[in-house]
C-alpha cells in the first residue's frame, strides 16, 4: 500500500512503501543485495540511506508492483488456470509411506519426502529450508543451505514465524547447482520476482524447484518471544503446530498450548495484505489437511513438480490419493476469504491514501474475483 | 645563565625578562609568582592548559596540582587547601563554575584565610562548548571580587594579584579569561618568584561554616565595599584617550584590545577615548563616574553578556544629581553593538566594535571601508574554503562504537533513542555519528534524561533507550546518575565508551586512567566494578569485534533492566603515540570496488564515512587515503566484495 510519499523503484521506495509503511513480509529476498539492508530477528531494516534512485532491493520485493504475467508464464502450461488456487495440474492429498519420515516432518511429511527423493535421485544437490535452533531458549528459525538427506530431516517441521530464508540467495553458493527453494507464498514470489530481472550475481539458473507452503499469516517473532519469555526455560524446541484452535509448542519433555486468539493478534501485519493462500506460483504447493489427521494437501502446478511427485511415489517416499471435490471446494473458498481479506482493506486504505501504484495488482484480483461470483 | 631554549619558561626565576607565553601559560605563571602551594582542576577548552603547564612546573617547583575528577572536587580540594591557609587555585571552562557554582555560593558567606583563586576560562561564541554562558554574573550572585585580564601580561599579573586580594579579604577572588586571551600568545614580562614557606594548619578559632547565612552575609557585603576601595586606585583600571573625549568605550577583557584596534584602524583617536577596567565586581564607580564626567556618550564592549553595560548603567542612574543618568549608553542592548546573530550572541571581533563605534560616532561605512581579514574570509566562495565538518578522527573507536549503536537501533526496529553526552563522542550528534545522538546537554545528562524517560513506560513509552558517556565522563557526573537509576529501577542501556583518556580537551589523565597530573602511576579505578558494586549487570566488549557488540547491544535493548556496556578501546591517537601505527597498508582493488553499483553505492565512503575514504570519480571506485588512514580495518570488514586489501608488512 502506498504511502502517498514521493517514493522511487529503489532503496526510498522500499523504505517508504513497504518497511515504514509496516508491510514487510521478511522474506528475505532484499537482505544481504547490499551492506544497507539487514535482518535481525526477523525484522528487516536499511542500517544506512542509499541515494540510488533505481534499485534491486524495490524491484524483487513481493510486496511492490509485479508484472503478474510474466511471472505465470512458467506455469502457463498447466491446464487449470485457477484465479483461487492458481495454475495448477492438479490437488491431492499425500504423505510420506515411511513412518520415520513422518515423525520428523509436519503431518504427512511431503516436502520432506519430496526433497530427500530430489537429493536421493540427483535432481537436486542442495535445499534452502529453516531449522529450529540447536540451543535452547530460542524459537528463531535458522536458514539454512542442506546438501544431506540428514539436515533436510533435521530442518523437517513446520515453522510459524517469517524466517527470512531467502537472504542466503545473496551469498556465494559454492558447490551448488541444483536448488530446492522451499518457502512462503511471499518468498516464492520474490524469487520469481527476482528471476525477471537481469542481475548477474543471482544464480537463477541454479535455482530448480520451488516449493511453497500454504499459508494464512506468519506470526511476528519478536511479539512471539515477548509473549513466550516466560515459558523459553522449556528447553530446545523440536515441533511447533497450529491446528484449529491452538498453538502447540513441544520441547521434548514439556509442551506448552496457548490461546489461538492471542496467538492470531502477534501474526504480522503484511499478511493482512496478502492474497496468496496456496503459493500459486510454485512448481508444487503443500499445506495441511485438517480433516484427515497425517496427510498434506499438495498442490501439483508445473512439470517439473509434477515430474517430481511421480518419481517420488514410485520410489516409496510418498504416497497421494484424490481429493474430494467438495474437500477443493473448501480450499478454494478459504484461498476466497484470504483475497477477500486482503482486497477489502486494500480498497479502504486505497481510498484513505489514494492511489496507489500497486493499482494493477489490486484491478487484478478484483476482476478475478468477479469472475468467480 | 645561558638562555636554555628548552627551559620552560614557567620556572624560569629572571624577574624582568621577557618571554612568549599562551594566556594559560601567563595564567600559571601568575600562580607560580604568587607562590601557589595548591592547584585543582578537570579539563575543559579554553582552560585546560593552566593545569597542563603547572603540572610540568610542579616538579621543579615543589607545589601539588592534580586532575580532579570534576570541578567541584578540584574547587572543593582548592577550599580545603585554602581553609589550612595555603594559596590554592582551581581553574575551569564556563560549564566547570556551573558544576561548582554550589559550593562557591557558601564560599562566599563563610570565608577563607589562604589564598584562593577560581579561575574561569569562559567560551564566547561556543566554539568548543555546548553553551556560551557569561560567568561574570557568578561575581554578582555569589558576591565576589572579579577580575578580568585584557591581554596576556594582564593574566599573569591579574592572577598573581588575586591572591594577595584573596587573603586581603579573607575572600575567594574570581578571575575570568576568554578563549581569545587563554588561547593567543602574547609577550610577558616574567616577576619575581614568592618562596613558599606556609605550613598548613587550622587553628581552634578557625570555624567556616555559613550558617546561619544572615549575619555571613552582612559581613560579605562589607568585605565587598571593602574590595571596591582597593579597585577604586588599582592599575588594572585606566584610560587612554583625549582629555574631552566625544565617545568612551568602557570595557574590559578582549573588548580593550578590539576597541584599540578599532580606533586605530577607523582614525578616531582625536575623540574617543577608552577607559579600561580589570576590576569588575563590584565596580569602582568612582573611578568610572570621574572619567565619563564630561563624556555625552558611552558605548560598552564586553563579552558575552551585557553584564558591564548593566551594571554601568545602575551606576550612571544613581550618581550624583543624576548627571551619569544623562549619558547616552550604547551596547547591547541598544542594538548598537551586535555580530551576525544579534546582540550579546556570538563573539566579539574588530569588525563588529568597528560598526559599533561607527555607529556611536555617526559615521558612515566605517568598517566596509576597511574590509577585515574575517569578513573576507566569509565572502570567499566555497571553492577557494570549502566547508569542513566535524569528524572522528580515523581509526578512531567512538566511530565503530555508533556504527555499531546504529545497526542495533535499526535492526531493534522500535525507533530507540540515543542520548548523548560531552567529550569527542559528543559529534555523535551530526553525520560522523549518523546523526544517532538525539540530545546534547551537560556532563552526565545523559545517564539523568535516560533515568527519567525510562520510568515512562507507565504512559505507554516503548522507544529503547541507550545513554551514551565517556570513560572520563562516568567518574566526573555519572555517578549519582546510575546509583539513582538502579535506585529507581529505570531501563535503559548505558553505553561507556572507554578510550582510556580525555580525549577531546588533550589527553588528560583521569581516575580510569591509572595515572595522575604529574605522570606518576595512579590507582586505576574500574567502571566494572563500581558498576558491580552497585549490582548492575555489566559488559565489556571492543567495538571493533563488530558482529559480537551488535548482537549483545540488540540483546540488551530488549531487556527490562538497566545494564552498563562498556565499548573499551583505546583512543586512536593515544594508541598511535604510544605504539605507533600497525605494520601494514589498507588498499582498495580497484577490480573488485563496485562501489558505484546496486550493491554497494560507495558504502565505505559515504554511508560508512571514514575521512580517510574518499570516492575516485574518474576512475569510478573507493580510495584509501594512506596518510589519513589509520590502519584500523574496519571498513575492511564492510566491504560486500572484500575489495578493501589489507597487507600486513614485516616478515610474512
Amino acid at each position: 500500500m502506498w504511502c502517498g510519499k514521493e517514493a522511487t523503484a529503489g532503496p526510498r521506495g522500499l523504505k517508504d512503501r513497504v518497511l515504514a509503511a509496516g508491510l514487510c513480509t521478511a522474506c528475505g529476498m532484499c537482505v544481504g543485495l547490499c551492506p544497507y539492508i539487514r535482518e535481525k530477528a526477523e525484522h528487516v531494516a536499511f542500517v544506512a540511506e542509499c541515494s540510488r534512485e533505481e534499485g534491486r532491493c524495490y524491484k524483487v520485493c513481493p510486496q511492490t508492483e509485479a508484472d503478474l504475467a510474466s511471472l505465470r508464464l512458467p506455469l502457463a502450461d498447466a491446464p487449470h488456470q485457477d484465479p483461487l488456487l492458481g495454475p495448477h495440474r492438479g490437488v491431492c492429498i499425500s504423505r510420506s509411506p515411511r513412518a520415520a519420515v513422518r515423525r520428523k516432518g509436519q503431518y504427512g511429511a511431503t516436502v520432506t519426502a519430496l526433497l530427500c527423493h530430489a537429493l536421493e535421485s540427483g535432481r537436486i544437490d542442495a535445499a534452502l529450508l529453516t531449522a529450529w535452533p540447536k540451543q535452547g531458549r530460542s524459537l528463531l528459525p535458522e536458514p539454512l543451505v542442506a546438501t544431506t538427506q540428514q539436515e533436510i530431516l533435521a530442518a523437517a517441521g513446520s515453522k510459524y514465524t517469517a524466517a527470512p530464508s531467502l537472504k542466503l540467495l545473496n551469498l556465494p553458493l559454492p558447490g551448488v547447482d541444483r536448488l530446492a527453494v522451499v518457502g512462503r507464498p511471499c518468498q516464492i514470489l520474490a524469487v520469481r520476482k527476482r528471476r525477471l530481472l537481469p542481475d548477474p550475481t543471482f544464480p537463477a539458473e541454479k535455482i530448480v524447484l520451488l516449493i511453497g507452503l500454504f499459508c494464512m499469516w506468519a506470526l511476528s517473532y519478536r511479539d512471539l518471544e515477548t509473549y513466550l519469555e516466560p515459558h523459553l526455560a522449556l528447553g530446545k524446541i523440536r515441533k511447533m503446530d497450529i491446528p484449529k484452535g491452538r498453538c502447540r509448542i513441544d520441547c521434548g519433555s514439556r509442551r506448552i498450548e496457548l490461546p489461538h486468539d492471542e496467538i492470531r493478534g502477534m501474526s504480522r501485519a503484511a499478511c493482512s495484505t496478502c492474497m496468496d493462500f496456496t503459493a500459486e506460483l510454485a512448481d508444487l504447493s503443500v499445506g495441511s489437511t485438517e480433516w484427515k489427521a497425517g496427510w498434506n494437501t499438495l498442490i501439483v502446478r508445473s512439470a517439473a513438480g509434477s515430474e517430481l511427485v511421480e518419481s517420488a511415489c514410485d520410489n516409496g517416499w510418498l504416497e497421494t490419493r484424490p481429493m474430494k471435490e467438495e474437500r477443493v471446494g473448501i480450499l478454494r473458498e478459504a484461498s476466497r476469504t484470504k483475497k477477500s481479506r486482503a482486497l477489502g482493506l486494500r480498497e479502504q486504505t486505497a481510498r484513505i491514501q489514494k492511489g496507489p501504484p500497486g493499482r494493477e495488482i489490486l484491478e487484478e484480483r478484483e476482476r478475478a474475483a468477479r469472475r468467480n461470483d | 645563565m645561558t638562555s636554555d631554549r628548552t627551559e620552560d619558561p614557567l620556572v624560569i626565576d629572571e624577574p624582568g625578562r621577557t618571554v612568549l607565553l599562551m594566556g594559560n601559560e601567563a595564567i600559571a605563571r601568575g600562580a607560580i609568582e604568587a607562590g601557589v602551594d595548591y592547584c585543582a582542576a578537570y579539563p575543559g577548552s579554553p582552560s585546560s592548559e593552566i593545569l597542563g603547564a603547572l603540572a610540568r612546573a610542579s616538579s621543579q617547583m615543589g607545589f601539588y596540582v592534580e586532575w580532579s575528577a570534576n570541578e567541584k572536587v578540584a574547587l572543593e580540594g582548592a577550599c580545603g587547601a585554602a581553609f589550612a591557609g595555603m594559596r590554592a587555585m582551581s581553574s575551569m571552562k564556563q560549564n566547570g563554575v556551573n558544576v561548582a557554582s554550589d559550593l562557591i555560593t557558601a564560599m562566599t558567606l563563610t570565608g577563607s584565610p589562604g589564598g584562593l583563586v577560581l579561575v574561569v576560562c569562559d567560551d564566547p561564541g561556543g566554539i568548543s562548548s555546548t553553551n556560551e554562558v557569561d560567568t561574570r554574573t557568578y561575581a554578582r550572585l555569589a558576591d565576589m571580587p572579579l577580575l578580568e585580564p585584557g591581554g596576556i601580561q594582564d593574566a599573569k599579573d591579574m592572577v598573581k594579584w588575586a591572591f594577595e586580594l584573596s587573603e586581603t579579604l579573607e575572600l575567594i577572588c574570581m578571575v575570568r579569561s576568554v578563549t581569545r586571551i587563554s588561547h593567543a600568545r602574547g609577550i610577558v614580562e616574567l616577576g619575581p618568584i614568592a618562596a613558599r614557606n606556609r605550613v598548613p594548619r587550622l587553628a581552634p578559632h578557625q570555624r567556616y561554616a555559613s550558617l546561619p547565612p544572615c549575619p555571613q552575609h552582612k559581613i560579605l557585603k562589607e568585605k565587598l565595599k571593602r574590595a571596591k576601595e582597593i579597585f577604586e586606585t588599582s592599575p588594572f583600571n585606566s584610560y587612554e584617550g583625549p582629555a574631552s573625549p566625544r565617545l568612551v568605550v568602557v570595557t574590559s577583557g578582549t573588548g580593550w584590545q578590539y576597541s584599540r584596534e578599532a580606533v586605530a584602524l577607523l582614525g578616531v583617536q582625536d575623540r574617543v577615548g577608552i577607559l579600561k577596567l580589570g576590576t569588575t565586581w563590584p565596580l569602582p564607580e568612582r573611578f568610572i563616574l570621574d572619567h565619563l564626567a564630561t563624556a555625552p556618550s558611552v558605548l560598552v564592549i564586553e563579552e558575552s553578556d551585557p553584564f558591564l553595560e548593566c551594571n554601568l548603567k545602575e551606576v550612571l542612574y544613581d550618581s550624583p544629581q543624576e548627571a551619569g543618568a544623562r549619558i547616552r549608553v550604547y551596547g547591547k542592548r541598544s542594538g548598537d553593538v551586535k555580530g551576525p546573530y544579534g546582540p550579546g550572541v556570538g563573539e566579539m571581533d574588530p569588525d563588529v566594535v568597528m560598526e559599533a563605534i561607527g555607529r556611536a560616532l555617526g559615521l558612515e561605512e566605517s568598517s566596509k571601508a576597511r574590509p577585515s581579514p574575517a569578513r573576507a574570509m566569509e565572502a570567499a566562495p566555497d571553492s577557494v574554503l570549502p566547508k569542513r565538518e566535524v569528524a572522528f578522527c580515523p581509526g578512531c573507536p567512538h566511530r565503530a562504537s555508533y556504527w555499531a549503536m546504529n545497526n542495533a537501533v535499526r535492526l531493534d526496529g522500535r525507533d530507540g533513542l540515543v542520548i548523548g553526552d560531552i567529550g569527542c563522542y559528543s559529534l555523535g550528534f551530526g553525520r560522523t555519528g549518523y546523526y544517532l545522538s538525539r540530545t546534547m546537554h551537560c556532563m552526565g545528562s545523559a545517564i539523568g534524561f535516560c533515568s527519567g524517560m525510562g520510568k515512562l513506560d507507565r504512559f505507554g513509552f516503548t522507544q529503547p533507550l541507550i545513554a551514551v558517556v565517556g570513560d572520563s565522563t562516568f567518574f566526573h557526573a555519572c555517578l549519582p546518575g546510575i546509583v539513582n537509576a538502579r535506585y529507581n529501577r529505570s531501563p535503559f542501556v548505558c553505553v561507556v565508551l572507554d578510550n582510556s583518556a580525555t580525549a577531546m580537551t588533550g589527553f588528560q589523565p583521569h581516575p580510569g586512567t591509572g595515572q595522575n597530573a604529574s605522570g606518576e602511576t595512579a590507582p586505576r579505578l574500574s567502571i566494572e566494578r563500581i558498576c558491580q558494586a552497585l549490582d548492575i549487570p555489566v559488559h565489556v566488549v571492543d567495538p571493533f569485534d563488530l558482529d559480537n557488540a551488535v548482537d549483545l547491544l540488540c540483546r540488551l535493548l530488549r531487556g527490562k533492566e538497566l545494564h552498563v556496556l562498556i565499548f573499551r578501546h583505546t583512543c586512536a591517537v593515544l594508541q598511535a603515540r604510544e605504539h605507533g601505527l600497525p605494520e601494514r597498508r589498507l588498499w582498495v582493488d580497484p577490480q573488485r570496488c563496485i562501489g558505484g553499483e546496486c550493491g554497494c553505492n560507495r558504502f565505505c565512503s559515504s554511508a560508512f564515512g571514514c575521512p580517510a575514504i574518499t570516492w575516485d570519480a574518474g576512475q569510478g571506485h573507493a580510495c584509501i587515503d594512506e596518510v589519513l588512514c589509520a590502519r584500523c580495518g574496519l571498513c575492511a570488514t564492510l566491504c560486500p566484495r572484500g575489495a578493501i586489501v589489507i597487507e600486513e608488512k614485516g616478515a610474512p
